[in-house]
């Protein structure tokens, strides 16, 4: 057994509920779950994966995925269960969202540009001993 | 090719290494290893004494014993590596590396394997953000 995140992109128009009826029409046997960020899926390993692919394909860079090591509704990481709060790894999860528009942005008009960045020298020891004498 | 991420719980990078047609190395596959392992026996707990000792092939004996259960966790993935992207001064509430220890040994562990990495810093505006996938894509592409 797998299970996987699915998190939507902030800006996208795509709702949770349109990747279920997309996973749903493949016709595959899985434990799909709704969320506030996009969905989980679980299954039997290769299932999950293929589903991930195709997931991938059909939406692109308003999708993003990662493994998830907790089955869905685990009573160590539920908040059903827990009695409230955020649970474990959400602090995470909200750092990482705010930076899936930059991303997906990136990823959809495959504007892939480096930039030089030149490492900034420390000032120099006798520029600071000038200053020192001048000003103290 | 296998690739370590660090932070190894971050999905934008494990995303990313997917989506560029290789395997991330992420924490996920050595934390459901344990939770779904039916020994456990004490559920809040992802680390028991024997991690400890594992995470000995990793730190030696005088590190604390909550950096060597970490490391037992990240040591594998790292043996395992062919490749590495690392990403330095993320947030400090970017998942479960508040470990400062842990992170400078992981990183160590990492350079001392030499495999090719990329060593990165967390973007934080859309210029950095197109060079972050720039590099990764162009590392990734250059590994096949």
């Amino acid at each position: 057994m797998k299970t996987r995140m699915f998190v939507i992109a902030d800006t996208s128009s795509l709702t949770p509920q349109t990747v279920i009826n997309y996973i749903v029409s493949l016709g595959k046997t899985l434990n799909i779950k709704d969320t506030c960020y996009g969905i989980m899926v679980e299954g039997d390993d290769d299932v999950v994966e293929n589903i991930t692919i195709k997931v991938r394909e059909k939406f692109n860079a308003d999708i993003f995925s990662k493994h998830r090591a907790y089955p869905i509704g685990d009573e160590r990481r539920c908040r059903a269960t827990r009695g409230g709060g955020a649970r474990p790894g959400y602090y995470f999860l909200l750092e990482e969202y705010k930076l899936l528009p930059l991303i997906s942005n990136v990823l959809k008009e495959g504007r892939f540009k480096t930039i030089d960045k030149k490492k900034k020298k420390p000032v120099d020891v006798d520029i600071l001993k000038k200053a020192i004498k001048e000003k103290v | 090719m296998k690739v370590f991420i660090y932070p190894p719980n971050s999905m934008i990078l494990q995303d990313l290494v997917e989506r560029f047609g290789h395997t991330p190395l992420a924490l996920a596959k050595e934390i459901e290893r344990r939770v779904n392992d039916p020994e456990l026996d004490s559920p809040p707990m992802n680390i028991t004494e024997i991690d400890v000792k594992v995470g000995l092939k990793y730190a030696a004996i005088e590190v604390p014993s909550g950096v060597r259960g970490r490391l037992a966790m990240f040591g594998p993935l790292i043996d395992e590596a062919e490749a590495a992207i690392i990403v330095n001064n993320f947030p400090s509430t970017f998942g479960c590396m508040a470990c400062a220890r842990t992170n400078e040994l992981t990183i160590y562990l990492i350079k001392q394997k030499r495999v090719p990495t990329l060593e990165l810093d967390y973007p934080t505006n859309e210029e950095e953000v197109e060079d972050f996938i720039a590099r990764i894509k162009g590392f990734l592409e250059g590994l096949k």
